[in-house]
């Protein structure tokens, strides 16, 4: 069986004089209940308001478009004057979720519930909520599932991220420590998209155009308040 | 792809006179090298990060067996299934098999070097699947039928003329007056062409960046979204990735994240690293419905047991590549395969066999500027040198051992040597005459062929030293 | 007592370039040292040990570090040779008992000729005069082994009428690598046009550098290219040796 002979040559190829099977056990299991802690740097330890400062300031420098509303509430209304400037369109996707579908839109913009299929190449943007934001490089952490299908974030031209500040954390860790306390230690959302701006390449004479494949438009709408 | 790396000198001529080449290669230094040496500067703990960074790698691989495990039953739990592949062959009949079980006729393509490794595509085609490249470089390449020549930047040889003129041959369905002069419309219409194949694809292949034990993740770095695209709107996902990319933590991978796109393209993070764990849970509206990882030896549980370990850190930045100075005359092509650069100079020869690739790590000043920016420490002028006593040891090194042998006799007798020296020096010297400069030299025509040798100054140190000691008057330093 | 320090004259200064021996050991006198220059050295063993005969390399090793007993310092007028010594010998002998003992006591004593002249006799200048701008290329070895970077550049600055110039790319190779530079000469001859470029835009009068192989590959290319800008080793001038012609100068007269 391939499995056992490559697991026995590399067990072969790792083996140290002098170390048991045990020790080596245990190192992996006292490394993966909690490995040593790495240097984190200083720029993802920030707290309160650096870290809103240093979140919005990666946003900026990716060109990603941030736009900072009191609440929820105000959502509507935000996104409908983001999207009226030049490359907009006035349909709009979500994914199945109440915070969103609950708001009051404007007639005529109530966003549509996206559905498997929906190739979103006319010109329609998405909207997801985003499960969290770090601080330390502006990235959105978006967690896959009814609420926020992973395709919103790659299939329109224009993705839309509403995000709680309250959810803004410093680093990736602390990320990561939130997405298995909300979802639970035993299985991650199929899909976790860390975003960082919007699609990219350099691929072409060197120089990074936008869109390649993913979105080329990326906008942040972070609120305050619960 | 058919290994051309004992062809690299003949290459490297032929790439030193390419002037398109050339061109491109002299965009690195206020690209991508300014751009990590940019984002390094903004990160005060960049080193600490590295020795970090190192020694996550080296205690996986250390116990690399057990941490397969791991991740495997934690993939396995997820839903995925977990394919174990020992060579190239094993793993292309393993993902044609998958293929081919499911009818596909069209594969989508996330940028994988280990699919280059073991020449995957061909190996579908011949089955009579269509595979389109998805990353944007790497497309560029199929339709010119290229290979990747930069990790990173697989395509950073061609010109946007040269993509131009590509694309109004290859996407012949479009309106020929259609515009194409800006990297901007070349983008858009690749995104069109591109996204009419994913949603048409059957089964798309990725490879992973990493391979995370504590939750049976793959993880996948892009800046465009064509893996994530490829990983999700298909039926089917495969992974393939090789047992060197385990990853114990999301711990660990915070800290590999920090180091690995300052390091490749000087970003802080790229646009999409997404962590991947099995196929549509129920609820899931979107997702593969299946989702496998083909994990793959092929040589490397050799290399950890032959000494070459510390290769097997690598997390495929290549910041080593981008600060060569080798790699900055030749381009990638020139190193023959799939990996270039002083990366590939220590692994090539382990997957290919050191007298098919003696001259990949030979061809190094050892000037040690990659050891200086891998973000894991590969000591790869060590792992060069390695190579290099067993590429003399070897059948090819007869001349040189012969060589070393001959100058070797004479350095271990010093007072031999010294009086070969003065004979040497004298006769040179005067066969100079007055002139300062040789611009040809018996016995030193490689030299000689770029450059003028410099006539010596006629005696050795020692033996002026010497005279010096004994009380004569101090000689004129003669031309 | 002044300390006793061994010259390693390195096989190139030996060969081609004594005068730069002479300025070497001139300063390290200045600096209240005496000279010797042991007559059993040859070379360090850099060729074999990067041909890949570690076997050769530890007999040159050997031999080299036997010569030298009795020398309170070992210097070198070579970033490379000097990492050779102070870095590879105990490398090559590690796990081998007394030799690697032996080699890491022997190591200790090994300095670079500038980083001996700053960082152990303190000089901060050697009291030469040159007219005219200077730029100093870093031999890789000796930066990025040794760290030397900062001792060149201060000696040279503390020349009267020395005016020292960077390029942009001060830490590029110039395409030497020993051996390197006749196995693989177009693709030298291609990095070293590379670092000219680089070197030349600041438009010195002068090209210093502390590795005669560097700077025997500059200057060969230099000419080939037709360009008379004149290289020579830093110990010229910091000790004011300047009678010799530079590396490879063709005209007859001196500049």
């Amino acid at each position: 069986m391939s499995r056992t002979s490559i697991l026995a040559r590399v067990r072969a190829g790792t083996l140290r004089t002098g170390t048991s099977e045990r020790a080596r056990k245990r190192a992996v299991a006292e490394w993966m209940a909690a490995p040593p802690p790495h240097p984190r740097p200083a720029f993802a330890r920030t707290e309160a308001a650096e870290r809103h400062a240093r979140f919005k300031a990666c946003l900026e420098q990716q060109g990603t478009a941030v736009v900072a509303i009191d609440s929820l509430s105000e959502l509507p209304q935000a996104i409908t004057v983001f999207l009226s400037r030049p490359f907009g369109s006035p349909h709009l996707a979500i994914g199945d979720d109440n915070r969103l579908s609950t708001l009051h839109w404007p007639d005529g913009f109530r966003p549509a519930r996206w559905s498997p299929g929906e190739t979103l190449g006319d010109g329609t943007a998405a909207l997801s909520h985003a499960f969290a934001g770090v601080a330390e490089t502006g990235t959105l952490v978006l967690a896959s599932g009814a609420a926020s299908p992973a395709s919103l974030a790659f299939l329109p031209e224009t993705h839309l991220v509403a995000l709680a500040e309250t959810d803004i954390v410093a680093s990736f860790e602390k990320a990561f420590a939130k997405l298995r306390a909300d979802v639970g230690a035993s299985r991650v959302p199929r899909a976790v998209n860390m975003i960082s701006g919007a699609s990219r390449t350099g691929d072409i004479g060197g120089k990074i155009v936008k869109g390649a494949h993913g979105p080329r438009r990326l906008a942040v709408f972070i609120y305050a308040g619960s | 792809m058919t290994p051309a790396t004992a062809a690299f000198k003949s290459s490297a001529e032929k790439a030193l006179a390419d002037a398109k080449l050339a061109k491109a290669l002299a965009g690195l230094p206020g690209g991508l090298v300014a751009q990590r040496t940019a984002a390094k500067a903004r990160v005060p703990e960049f080193e600490a990060l590295r020795d970090a960074a190192r020694d996550i790698r080296d205690h996986t691989l250390q116990h690399l067996d057990l941490y397969l495990e791991a991740f495997a039953a934690k993939a396995e739990a997820a839903g995925t299934r977990v394919h174990w592949a020992e060579d190239a062959a094993e793993a292309r009949t393993i993902i044609a098999h998958l293929a081919v079980e499911r009818g596909a006729r069209l594969v989508a393509k996330g940028k994988s070097m280990v699919s280059e490794e073991i020449a995957l595509n061909a190996c579908l085609e011949s089955l009579g699947m269509k595979v389109f490249e998805s990353d944007l470089g790497e497309y560029l390449l199929q339709i010119r039928g290229e290979t990747p020549s930069h990790i990173i930047a697989p395509a950073i040889h061609l010109s946007q003329d040269e993509v131009e003129a590509d694309f109004r041959r290859v996407h012949a369905h479009l309106a020929p007056e259609r515009g194409l002069e800006t990297p901007e419309l070349l983008v858009a219409e690749a995104r069109a062409v591109l996204r009419e194949r994913f949603l048409a694809a059957d089964i798309g292949i990725t490879g992973a960046n990493f391979l995370v034990a504590e939750t049976g993740s793959a993880v996948i770095v892009t800046n465009e979204g064509n893996g994530d695209l490829s990983a999700h709107l298909p039926r089917t996902h495969i992974v393939l990735a090789s047992i060197d990319k385990v990853v114990p933590t999301l711990a660990d991978l915070a800290t590999l994240l920090r180091v690995l796109a300052r390091s490749a393209t000087g970003q802080d993070m790229t646009a999409y690293t997404s962590l991947l764990t099995g196929p549509k849970a129920p609820g899931d509206p979107d997702g593969p419905a299946e989702c496998h990882i083909v994990i793959l030896d092929n040589g490397r549980s050799e290399m950890l047991r032959s000494g070459l370990g510390e290769a097997l850190r690598c997390i495929r930045c290549g910041a080593c590549l981008n600060h060569c100075p080798i790699y900055n005359a030749v381009g990638g092509h020139a190193y023959g395969w799939v990996y270039a650069g002083p990366i590939g100079a220590v692994i090539s020869p382990a997957f290919l066999g050191i007298e098919a690739a003696r001259d990949l790590p030979s061809a190094s000043t050892f000037c040690g500027k990659c050891e200086e920016v891998c973000p894991v420490k590969i000591p790869l002028t060590r792992l060069m040198r390695d190579w290099r006593v067993k590429s003399l040891a070897s059948a090819a090194g007869a001349w040189e051992r012969a060589g070393l042998g001959a100058w070797s006799f004479f350095a271990r007798r010093p007072r031999l040597y010294h009086l070969a020296a003065r004979l040497g020096v004298g006769a040179t010297h005067m066969l100079a005459r007055s002139r300062g400069a040789f611009r040809w030299l018996p016995f030193a025509a490689a030299w000689t062929r770029g450059r003028d040798f410099p006539a010596p100054q006629g005696h050795t140190f020692q033996a002026l030293w010497s005279k010096r000691k004994r009380g004569a008057p101090p000689m004129e330093t003669p031309r | 007592m002044q300390p006793r320090v061994g010259l390693f004259v390195t096989c190139l200064v030996d060969l081609m370039r004594p005068s730069v021996g002479f300025a070497a050991a001139r300063l390290i006198e200045q600096a209240d040292c005496t000279v010797v220059v042991p007559a059993g050295q040859t070379c360090c063993g850099q060729p074999a040990h990067n041909a890949g005969d570690p076997e050769t390399a530890r007999a040159l090793a050997l031999e080299t570090m036997r010569s030298f007993d009795g020398c309170d310092f070992v210097v070198a007028p070579s970033g490379s040779c000097a990492a050779m010594l102070r870095l590879h010998y105990p490398a090559l002998f590690k796990g081998r008992g007394d030799a690697e003992f032996k080699a890491k006591a022997f190591a200790e004593r090994v300095h670079e000729l500038t980083s001996f002249l700053v960082n152990v006799r303190r000089k901060t200048a050697t009291g030469a005069r040159f007219e005219g701008r200077v730029v100093h290329h870093d031999a890789c070895s000796g930066l990025r082994e040794l760290g030397i970077r900062s001792e060149p550049r201060q000696l040279l600055a503390a020349v009267d009428g020395l005016e020292l110039v960077e390029g942009s790319e001060t830490t590029a190779c110039c395409g030497f690598g020993g051996l390197f530079s006749v196995k693989y000469p177009a693709i030298s001859t291609a990095v070293a046009d590379r670092k000219i470029a680089d070197l030349c835009a600041p438009a010195p009068d002068l090209v210093t550098g502390g590795d005669l192989g560097c700077l025997m590959n500059l200057a060969g290319r230099l000419n080939r290219t037709e360009r008379a800008l004149p290289c020579r080793h830093v110990a010229e001038v910091l000790a004011g040796e300047l009678q010799a012609p530079p590396i490879a100068w063709r005209d007859t007269a001196s500049p």
